[in-house]
Order: structure tokens, then C-alpha cells, then sequence
């Protein structure tokens, strides 16, 4: 049939999951910790035609949206002043723990409160450090991050460890973790991203913890606009071709 | 009229590619199939006299892949490599090697660079290339160094050959070929992508072409219909 037409037609359509991209990538301006996704196309199968001297000629079938991958890059930060807004200079992650699920997930986005979660077992009524959706935030020690109800505060040793006199240790903070291979990182909503086989955690030791600062999202409104604009001329530059595929069919149906 | 739709499924195909990286665009090539003599005969005289040529077919006779250089765009990614000058990827699949000038690499589960969907990036002596971390710089010659050890991470492969022609495009629209490249120092340009080399212009213009050609040929085919109508309802008709 009319290759030619949905090649073209399916051509569009992908332009249009490419806008649907750079859309989410505006509409997540003002996420704290957002990562903005980039696409990638490849092209379909090719097949083959027949040419003179029978020999197999390529003709493609298109191009898809073959990957989307994901922009580590950060950006601003914002300052807040609030206990417990915390941002990350360099590499790495905060990782959170979903008390039902056991699942471990990573985020950038570091506005945390203070939660109870005492319909967990093992967690009693003490005051834990929570992304304000039910997840526990871990701490540096890989374990869930717990609250001392006098002031917290990361800088003072003394205020903070005033329970384990005994230890002289670090204190505690909240727990920055890499990821070796950041591809594999799944985004999961709420700007969090899981891993499709969990990985023992491994404490980041160039990043540093900055309180009361948060950090904004890396999405840079001008290159997203150029790539809006560039998917629409692609659109409708791809559906001039359907048109003109369908002139062809009346031509055909013209015949008689 | 088949080979003009034909040619408009090359042309198509062009023009869904503008956004595939490293994508090489495609034209199309039609020539006269067969030509046959014509000649004519006398009434009296039975002999026959050549009178010329004639061609009653044109054919698809080759698509040519253009492969010029695409424009490079930054994109920030970390295992986004664009050629400059001349020079393939060499990518290790199920059915051998192939070339590609498509650098948006990926690590695979196994933290092997690939080419997602593909097959795996061959470094320069032609090995699959092992990665412990994605933390990784790149010089302008496909050089690799771990950013927290300094450590060398292997170098892109970037293979030439004497002759573009010899590279024939796969189902998967990367190339492949029976002869060896060689392996070269191209500039290879790390966070950035080759764009598609579709010149949009052309594609359009052809476009237009190839489908007035189709309608005058189709016209001509109208009127082909005509005659034979007239001969078998007008002439026969006493």
C-alpha cells in the first residue's frame, strides 16, 4: 500500500511524544531537584525494494522515539532558611525508604518534615525525618534518620549527639548515596527514581549536605523552547508529507 | 507511477528523520528499465526500418545514502559522542559488526557502554567497553578518564574506510560492510549528538516533483483510457 503515508503519519506522532517530553520538562520548572529528560530518536526497519537488476534497494519505514535519557546536571539553589530543606552540592542522591514496600528510592528533591510513623512496626512514635509523603529519609548510618525533638541542627555536634555521649563519632546527618551507573535510574513520579535491581548503598564523598537551601530544577526554559518549536516544524513538516500521500491516493482514485 | 510512489517512500522516510541521530538521509535513483528498437514496417514493402529507441518503463535504480557530515548539537549527556570529519562507531551486535555515526551511548545493565537496542560500543583495538562508574570525562578524541581517579577508560572506536560505498545500510538503518575499517583519530566531541543530515529543502522539493510526476503520469494513463474507450465503443460502432 501507501508506505509513504504512515511513514509520514507515524513520523508525526512521534514528534508529538517528543513535545510531550519537553511539555513535562516545562510544566516541572519550579519542582525542587526536577531532572529534565532528553529524547532520542532512531530510526525503523528498513526493508527492502526491488531495483532493476533485482537487487534489494533499502527503504526505510520511519523513525521512533527509541530512549529518553535523563540531564544528572544541577542547577540553582535556592535558599529557604528552614531546618529541614536540605541541598546537594556535587553528586549524589537522598534516598528514601518506603516503610511498606521496603523499597529504597533516590531523589534530588530534599524539602523533608518531620513525621510519626507509628502505625510502623519498629519505628514506635519517635520523630522521624520524612519527604512529607510516608517515606523515611535515610541518614548517613543507612538507617532510617531519626529526630531528636530539641533543636536539630547538622552543624552542632553537641546539640545533636547529646543522647550517645559516649560515641565521639560523626553525627549523623542526612545520608548522601551514589548510584555507579546513573542510566539505570527509573524515574518514579514526585521526582524520585528507582532502581529496576536494588544496589547496596554507598555513601557519596565529594558531595556536601547544605541545609535550609533547596535545589531547583535543572530545566532550562530556552533550550526547551527550541526544542517545542523545533518538534512543531517537524510535525507539521512531517504532515505536509501525509497530505501530500493523500493528494496521491485521489490522484489514483481519479483515474476512472 | 509505482516507481514515483516509491520514491516518495524514500522521501518520507527522510523526512520522519530529521530528528534520529546520526541519521544519513537516502535518494533515490530511478533509470529506464529495458530499452527495446522500435522500427516500422511498409505496406507494400514487409521489411523492417529502425526508427529509434524507446523505453516503456522507469525502475527504482539505486538509493544513494548521502554522507555528509549533520550538524553537532551539545547535549549535555554523559555517553553522547558525535563524530567530526569522517568515521564510524563500531557496534558489536548479535549479527556482527556494524557502523553507525548514532553516538548516543548508554551503559547496559552490566555497565557495558552500548548503543540502547542495539549492540555494544567497540573501543579502539575493537573490545566492548566495561565501565565501574558513569563518572567519566572525555578529550576530543574519544579518550576516556574516570573523574575521581584520573584513571584511563579506554578510547571510542572510530573506524574509516577508503570508500563511503562500500557501507550498506541494515535493516536497523546503521551500516555494515564486508571490508575492515581502519582505525583513526577523528575528533570525537563528548556531550554532544550528530543531528540528522536531511536537508529539508531538497526532501520538499523532491517531494512536490515526484508527486506532480505521479499526477502527469497518471493524467497520461487518463488518457490512455480515453483512446481505448474511443477505439472500443466509437470505431467499432457502424
Amino acid at each position: 500500500m501507501n508506505l509513504s503515508f504512515y511513514t509520514a503519519a507515524l513520523g508525526a506522532q512521534q514528534q508529538q511524544n517528543r513535545m510531550d517530553v519537553h511539555a513535562n520538562n516545562i510544566a516541572n520548572v519550579n519542582t525542587n531537584g526536577f531532572r529534565g529528560q532528553q529524547t532520542v530518536f532512531s530510526s525503523l526497519v528498513y526493508d527492502m525494494m526491488n531495483g532493476v537488476q533485482s537487487d534489494s534497494l533499502p527503504r526505510g519505514t520511519g523513525a521512533k522515539l527509541s530512549a529518553t535519557t535523563t540531564n544528572f546536571t544541577s542547577s540553582g539553589y535556592a535558599q529557604t532558611g528552614l531546618t529541614y530543606d536540605f541541598a546537594i552540592e556535587g553528586d549524589g542522591f537522598f534516598v528514601l525508604l518506603d516503610p511498606a514496600t521496603r523499597e529504597y528510592s533516590y531523589t534530588r528533591d530534599g524539602a523533608f518534615t518531620m513525621a510519626s510513623f507509628t502505625e510502623v512496626r519498629g519505628l514506635d512514635g519517635d520523630w522521624y525525618l520524612s519527604d512529607g509523603n510516608g517515606r523515611l529519609v535515610i541518614g548517613s548510618d543507612n538507617q532510617p534518620m531519626q529526630i531528636e525533638l530539641e533543636d536539630y541542627d547538622t552543624e552542632n555536634d553537641d546539640n545533636n549527639n547529646n543522647n550517645d555521649d559516649d560515641k565521639d563519632e560523626d553525627p549523623i546527618t542526612v545520608g548522601i548515596f551514589n548510584v555507579a551507573n546513573r542510566g539505570k535510574l527509573i524515574h518514579d513520579g514526585g521526582g524520585r527514581f528507582t532502581l529496576a535491581e536494588r544496589e547496596p548503598l554507598k555513601l557519596s564523598e565529594t558531595a556536601k549536605l547544605m541545609q535550609g537551601y533547596l535545589e531547583s530544577s535543572n530545566t532550562d526554559l530556552a533550550t526547551e523552547m527550541v526544542k517545542i518549536i523545533e518538534a512543531q516544524r517537524s510535525f507539521s513538516y512531517a504532515l505536509k508529507m501525509v497530505q501530500t500521500s493523500d493528494e496521491i491516493e485521489t490522484t489514483v482514485n481519479n483515474l476512472r | 507511477m509505482i516507481t514515483q510512489g516509491k520514491k516518495l517512500d524514500v522521501v518520507s522516510n527522510n523526512m520522519t528523520n530529521i530528528a534520529t541521530t546520526g541519521f544519513k538521509s537516502d535518494q533515490f535513483v530511478e533509470q529506464t528499465f529495458d530499452t527495446v528498437m522500435w522500427s516500422r514496417t511498409g505496406n507494400k514493402e514487409k521489411s523492417y526500418t529502425d526508427i529509434g529507441e524507446q523505453s516503456y518503463v522507469t525502475a527504482p535504480s539505486n538509493v544513494y545514502t548521502d554522507f555528509s557530515q549533520g550538524t553537532l548539537e551539545p547535549t549535555g549527556g554523559i555517553f553522547d559522542f558525535a563524530i567530526e570529519g569522517e568515521g564510524y562507531f563500531a557496534i558489536q551486535t548479535d549479527n556482527g559488526r556494524m557502523y553507525t555515526r548514532a553516538g548516543s551511548f548508554a551503559l547496559n545493565a552490566d555497565n557495558y557502554l552500548c548503543l540502547p537496542g542495539q549492540g555494544l560500543v567497540l573501543d579502539n583495538s575493537g573490545n566492548t567497553m566495561q565501565f565501574t562508574s558513569d563518572r567519566i570525562s572525555a578529550d576530543n578524541y574519544g579518550n576516556l578518564t574516570y573523574n575521581d581517579t584520573q584513571r584511563n577508560a579506554g578510547k571510542i572506536g572510530v573506524f574509516t574506510f577508503d570508500e563511503n560505498a562500500v557501507l550498506l545500510k541494515n535493516t536497523q538503518g546503521h551500516f555494515e560492510t564486508e571490508s575492515q575499517g581502519q582505525e583513526a583519530n577523528t575528533k570525537v566531541y563528548n556531550g554532544m549528538i550528530e543531528r540528522s543530515n536531511v536537508d529539508l529543502m531538497q526532501q520538499m522539493m523532491s517531494m512536490i516533483s515526484s508527486q506532480r510526476s505521479y499526477q502527469s503520469v497518471a493524467q497520461a494513463m487518463k488518457i490512455y483510457d480515453q483512446i481505448i474507450s474511443k477505439s472500443s465503443n466509437d470505431i467499432g460502432r457502424l
